[in-house]
């Protein structure tokens, strides 16, 4: 009976200060001035959230900056941040939990190609934009009028580093990659090309993403006796990956996507990843709103982010929403119908054009793993 | 001959963490009947202890071992302490439920201290292991390490639980609770014991792993499942049962990937638990008792 009482008591007290506040809050005779909300999904737990942490800085600093020169109109940008542990019902998860509570009308992620792939159907039905910084799979193309992304399909990325081995000369090649919708896309490009211009996977490997121990696999692919080996991983399962290649002295030409062009990889792998080609979208650190992007950041968080490019992509995403909601473009059809026009817009990742598939088109360019650093090709 | 050696030689060292893991789930469970999920997270705990102490703070890697098993010694009493013991003959759920509660907030706390950073004990270059004579197959030093310690740490509780007076009550309490306590063994205080010890293991199979791999506040997770499985298939509350079971699930799983895809490697575990489950659920040591049968 008293335990009940106080349950009562609290339950009261609940209701008399949530019925009071929004009085408190609210000025009488005034306009609302609630904050818009702006989703963000990505990986902020689990073995890709170092990268997810800075995709996450990107897009807050753009909104702090927003808010301090005014906001939107007078309202304020809020930006809420959901965990979609780079896996398809985390990010399911997150998205329903930002459309149908936070009800917000655009949202910056998901940032692994199976957050993104996962969460494209719930926000083209819920008529919500969704435009992700750093989702490269093929299929995210055709995958909704309400779905963007700034940063290249890996149509072109799987192609070109299939002409360019092959071209290397390399005839007879494995392919190794994480059992996750990002690698199995770009997988399948490579593959398809590489078949194509008349080359063999002579032995393909897989492994789950969040895998520590790959010595079996690296002996299977070292039992096949391949030319080259084509590497589709995440940035913490590739460093191990190089690294137990080398311990089992499996010792061949190694060749990437923009996972791998990271300089962590570089100092976890020691050695090890010395000579790896990597294929990467065109993003120059130099140019001038990059730098300045480059220095604020580092300024608020004070670090560097990894994958910086699509930090970058975050940071101009937010930019992207702000613009069209400054224009009175506030519902998800709206900023989607807006979006379609933005053509060479300069942001902190470089010059960007949407497409009439929601797809950003960049360059693409190619680096060695030169004495520890990256080095442009060609 | 090379490819068969490499792949034992890979599935024992696999084995013998899983091993060193699964001792701490089956000595709680032959004690207490529950199954502590947090102990997964403890071995995550025991590797983050040891880089603290031998990357951040400078003391030498077995020293650094030592104040980690010791941390997680600690740590394993204390989450006894708060988190089990006031739940003690409430049933098998309260505990269960709570621990994972325990492994979520251990995570999460891991994450608020140490960032989601990938930490690593590497420091300089990565060398190329050593060819074993005769088979053929590569190892590297801590890979010998590991299997050195772990063996070391199996065979060293061997003779505790043998031999000393309280690995003696160990046994008498897991034989049964009740009587244990009326011939003057005090449950509580052994129950505390078989905490300290097979946190203590699990820190030794973190440190292990996190200087062979790296350091990822989730990376108690997989090992906790492979190596709760393995004590499952070990049957489940003997300790002999779980270093079997350990080193079978390890060489199962690699040599299992070399006939199918790769990317089922983890589903070999889980299809050889199934297969324990359904025919012989005590386990290969397991012995049939009343309160398990009705696990």
């Amino acid at each position: 009976m008293k335990n009940y009482m106080i349950l009562m008591s609290i339950l009261l007290i609940t209701i008399l200060v949530v019925g009071c506040a929004p009085t408190e809050m609210q000025p009488a005779g005034e306009e609302t001035k609630e904050p818009i909300k702006i989703g963000f999904i990505g990986p902020l737990t689990g073995d890709v959230a170092p990268y997810g942490e800075g995709w996450r800085d990107g897009a807050l600093l753009a909104v702090e900056e927003i808010n301090t020169a005014g906001g939107i109109n007078g309202r304020m940008l809020e930006l809420v941040p959901e965990d979609g542990l780079c896996k398809p019902k985390d990010a399911t998860n997150a998205a329903q939990k930002l459309i149908e509570i936070d009800k917000v009308q655009a949202i910056v992620g998901g940032f692994c190609s199976s957050e993104t792939l996962a969460v494209a159907p719930i926000a083209e039905e819920a008529k919500v934009v969704l435009m992700s910084p750093g989702s490269t799979n093929a299929d995210i193309t055709e995958s909704g009028d309400y779905i963007f992304r700034a940063c290249p399909s890996d149509a072109l990325q799987g192609e070109i580093m299939a002409i360019y081995m092959y071209d290397e000369g390399y005839r007879e090649v494995a392919i190794m990659y994480a059992n996750s919708d990002y690698n199995l896309g770009l997988r399948n490009v490579f593959s398809k090309k590489f078949t194509e211009l008349g080359g063999e996977i002579v032995v393909e490997q897989n492994y789950e993403q969040d895998a520590k121990d790959m010595r079996t696999q690296i002996t299977k692919i070292k039992d096949a006796a391949p030319e080259a080996l084509y590497l589709v991983p995440y940035p913490a399962d590739g460093t191990i990956i190089l690294v137990q290649m080398k311990e089992l002295d499996v010792d061949l030409p190694v060749f990437a996507p923009e996972s791998m062009c990271v300089d962590k990889v570089l100092v976890d792998s020691g050695e090890a990843a010395e000579g790896m080609v990597v294929s990467t979208p065109t993003f120059d650190e130099a140019a001038p709103k990059t730098a300045e992007f480059l220095q604020k950041f580092n300024d608020r968080f004070g670090y560097k982010p990894e994958l910086t490019s699509y930090s970058a992509n975050a940071y101009d995403v937010v930019y992207l929403f702000a613009d069209a909601m400054k224009q009175g473009h506030i519902t998800g059809t709206e900023i989607k119908d807006y979006l379609y026009t933005v053509t060479d817009y300069t942001g902190a990742g470089g010059k960007l054009t949407i497409d009439e598939n929601g797809d950003a088109i960049k360059e693409l360019i190619l680096m060695r793993v030169e004495n520890g650093e990256f080095v442009d090709l060609e | 001959m090379g490819i068969a050696a490499q792949l034992i030689i890979n599935g024992i060292i696999a084995g013998g963490i899983y091993a060193l893991v699964a001792l701490g789930y089956t000595m709680v469970y032959g004690i207490l009947r529950f199954i502590n999920f947090a102990h997964g997270e403890v071995f995550m705990l025991g590797a983050y202890l040891g880089w603290v102490f031998n990357i951040l703070l400078g003391v030498n890697v077995i020293v650094a071992g030592v104040l980690a098993m010791l941390g997680c010694a600690v740590a394993g009493f204390v989450i006894d302490k708060i988190a089990y013991k006031p739940l003690r003959g409430r049933g098998m759920l309260p505990p269960l439920i709570t621990a994972i509660g325990i492994s979520l907030f251990l995570q999460a706390l891991a994450i608020l201290i140490f960032g989601a950073q990938i930490r690593t004990f590497r420091t300089g270059e990565v060398v190329r292991g050593i060819t074993i004579p005769f088979i053929d197959a590569i190892i590297t030093k801590i890979q010998i390490v590991i299997i050195i310690v772990s063996v070391a740490l199996m065979v060293a509780l061997h003779f505790y639980i043998k031999y000393t007076k309280t690995g003696k009550a160990m046994r008498a309490v897991a034989d049964n609770y009740e009587v244990a306590s009326i011939v003057g063994i005090n449950p509580n205080k052994v129950i505390s014991y078989v905490f300290i010890i097979g946190s203590a293991l699990a820190a030794a199979g973190g440190i292990l792993v996190g200087m062979e791999q790296n350091l990822t506040p989730t990376m108690g997770v997989s090992i906790g499942i492979k190596s709760f499985t393995a004590a499952v298939v070990g049957g489940i509350g003997n300790i002999y049962g779980a270093v079997l079971g350990g080193f079978m699930i390890g060489l199962i799983e690699n040599i299992g990937i070399w006939f199918i895809p790769s990317g089922y490697k983890d589903a070999i575990a889980f299809a050889v638990l199934l297969f324990f489950l359904l025919f012989k659920p005590t386990g290969i040591f397991g012995v049939k008792k009343g309160e398990e049968v009705s696990v």
